[in-house]
């Protein structure tokens, strides 16, 4: 079962609570983060009270806005995994490999990370993650607490420090050092997409004492709580999937709808609740597969051309600048 | 709108007290002018003025600790108020010429109320060299409050770079050296998750504290970003800034920590890196110095490995 962007499935006792904690640490009025959302202060640490990820983005633009110092962009994101306890941390700390843990962790994002939603795709070598829907401008603060909730994850999980390459989309900022203290040499400016690239051959293996039990066990406590919940995944991560797996054909609006059996207007709907639309899914889905193909297994832009069935190679870089707005390489 | 006013009722009630007792004396003694005698103009533009001079008194005690500083802006801005308060009554209420005390009342009003301001203002800039000598160490050329770190009564990254670029652009012009210091607070996420974030924003706070006490005032701290602090340390020799460096990590260590609640004892560790500004760039220094910082971490983890 998939979720929307407009239900009401995260509890004001995690994220909020702490984007109130971090105002109160810059002596922000916590009124001010939860104007335009239905939240009081009084309820927040209510157990039955949830917002919808809609509002908790709505708050977090309102930290951004009430808090110029830019150090609140990563402390929100190491924070609320610092302050986190749930399963879905467990089953990532006792996860076999990186490449088991990224996929645990784009599985059970809702718990991790529920301000962006995040898609994976993985080779022998490498691994690199993106966030759907993140290209635009205003979101970039969305992706530093994001890439900074992963790196916590996986430095708290592996304890060691993985060769990780962070990609953003917009030029460097001045606070550069912010970058270089939370994230780490690694990062990379004016790039096509935001993502995160990690070197699986760096990675060593696992802690010795781990169990494949346990690596089961713990994952299967956190699957249950989320099948419970009826969280299993976001309905632009479905989207997204569709896409992927019909992207030689490039389907269109109807058929994706038809897939999901919901009428048109319905499809058009939801996918504007979540603020794009199916033209903006489906260049996504070919920018991301055109890169990923192009870093992960090193293909040129004839063989992308192909794989996504463009017959001209001219038509597909007029395409690809469409899709990233710049020219490609 | 009027929220601010009851914050300090105190204050505000001898304002409004007085406006009150002119008003009064005005309506005693005049007679309400025709409405063709009012100039809207003058209205707006002296009405505007009063209430911008009641939005400075609400700042300054907003904004200042009581003191014998305060209490004189907090008059002289009352002052001026009447002062204006009365010429806005003079708009709507006609004041017979035989009667000397309104233009005696208004004559005086004016001036007594510059000359307790300007005392103010010199006691005033009196605080600001007293407090700026304080300051000396955690602010270099210039002053720009945007810049100041929240958690440390420090400047962040961004003043850093300004003030390094200064001191780069001044010395093609002399023969100054400049070094940088950055100093790393050991396990300062351990503290968090032990003691809560609180305790951790208190150690850095006090860090920075005592860093600033322990350098020279030529020198100068920020808060980098974490747990880092960076430092500029101004025509010194590489063997002196060692010491420095040395003396400031015994500080560092030797300092002792108590959580709030249930009065735990702890130390804290620290790093330390160094490095001579060669570059141009203040961005490339700090990279420099944040690739040194990490190669040492790499050496120490490698030793300690093969023991």
């Amino acid at each position: 079962m998939s979720y929307q962007n407009d239900q009401l499935i995260l509890p004001t006792y995690l994220a909020p609570a702490l984007l109130i904690d971090l105002a109160e640490m810059y002596g922000v009025n916590p009124n001010r983060i939860l104007k335009g959302t239905p939240v009081f202060i009084e309820g927040l640490i209510s157990v039955n009270q949830c917002v919808s990820v809609e509002q908790l983005i709505h708050m977090i633009r309102n930290l951004h806005e009430s808090i110029v110092h830019p150090e609140v962009q990563f402390l929100f994101g190491q924070r609320y995994i610092e302050t986190l306890t749930h399963p879905a941390l467990n089953a990532i700390a006792y996860s076999q490999n990186i490449k088991e843990a990224i996929q645990r962790y784009v599985e059970f994002h809702i718990y991790l990370s529920p301000w962006l939603t995040p898609v994976a795709y993985y080779s022998d070598h490498k691994i690199i993650l993106f966030w759907l829907n993140s290209q635009e401008r205003h979101a970039t603060s969305l992706v530093i607490s994001a890439m900074t909730a992963v790196r916590t994850i996986l430095l708290n999980s592996t304890q060691e420090e993985l060769k990780m390459n962070y990609h953003f989309v917009g030029a460097e900022p001045e606070f550069i050092e912010q970058f270089w203290e939370h994230l780490g040499e690694n990062i990379q400016f004016n790039s096509l997409v935001n993502a995160i690239q990690i070197d699986i051959q760096e990675c060593t293996q696992k802690q010795n004492y781990q169990t494949s039990a346990m690596r089961q066990a713990y994952y299967h406590q956190a699957k249950v709580l989320q099948q419970q919940s009826g969280l299993e995944q976001s309905f632009l991560q479905e989207v997204h999937h569709f896409l992927i797996r019909n992207i030689h054909q490039a389907p269109n609006l109807e058929e994706c709808a038809e897939y999901f059996q919901i009428s048109i207007a319905s499809f058009k709907r939801r996918l504007n609740k979540h603020n794009t639309s199916y033209q903006q899914m489906l260049d996504q889905a070919r920018l991301f597969t055109s890169i990923q193909l192009k870093t992960l297994f090193a293909y040129n832009d004839e063989q992308v051309a192909d794989y996504l069935n463009i017959n001209d190679i001219h038509n597909f870089r007029r395409a690809f600048k469409r899709w990233s707005n710049v020219v490609v390489s | 709108m009027l929220k601010p006013f009851f914050y300090y009722p105190r204050h505000f009630l001898l304002v409004l007290i007085m406006a009150i007792a002119c008003l009064a004396f005005f309506m005693l003694s005049g007679n309400f002018k025709a409405h063709s005698e009012i100039q809207v103009i003058d209205v707006i533009g002296e009405g505007l003025a009063c209430l911008l001079t009641l939005l400075w008194i609400y700042l300054i005690l907003k904004s200042r600790p009581r003191g014998y500083v305060t209490r004189y802006f907090y008059w002289g801005l009352t002052f001026v108020f009447l002062a204006l308060w009365m010429d806005v009554l003079d708009e709507f209420i006609a004041i017979p010429k035989t009667l000397v005390w309104d233009d005696l009342l208004e004559s005086f009003t004016t001036p007594i109320g510059f000359i307790v301001l300007t005392i103010a203002m010199v006691n005033w800039h009196k605080e600001q060299l007293v407090l700026s000598r304080k300051l000396q160490t955690k602010e270099h050329v210039f002053r720009d409050h945007r810049l100041f770190d929240a958690i440390t009564p420090l400047a962040d990254a961004q003043y850093f770079k300004q003030q390094l670029q200064h001191e780069i652009n001044q010395r093609h012009h002399s023969a100054k050296n400049i070094h940088l210091m950055m100093i790393n607070i050991k396990d300062l996420s351990a503290i968090n998750r032990e003691f809560g974030f609180d305790t951790g924003n208190q150690v850095l706070s006090v860090i920075a504290q005592t860093i600033s006490l322990n350098i020279r005032p030529c020198d100068l701290v920020c808060r980098l970003a974490g747990d880092k602090f960076i430092l500029m340390l101004l025509d010194l020799a590489d063997a002196q800034v060692e010491i420095m460096a040395r003396e400031l990590q015994k500080c560092i260590q030797s300092q002792i920590f108590y959580t709030h609640q249930d009065f735990q004892k702890f130390n804290i560790d620290c790093h330390y890196t160094i490095s001579e500004v060669q570059q141009d760039s203040p961005a490339t220094e700090i990279q420099k110095l944040y690739k040194q910082m990490k190669h040492q971490q790499i050496i120490k983890l490698r030793t300690r490995m093969s023991v």
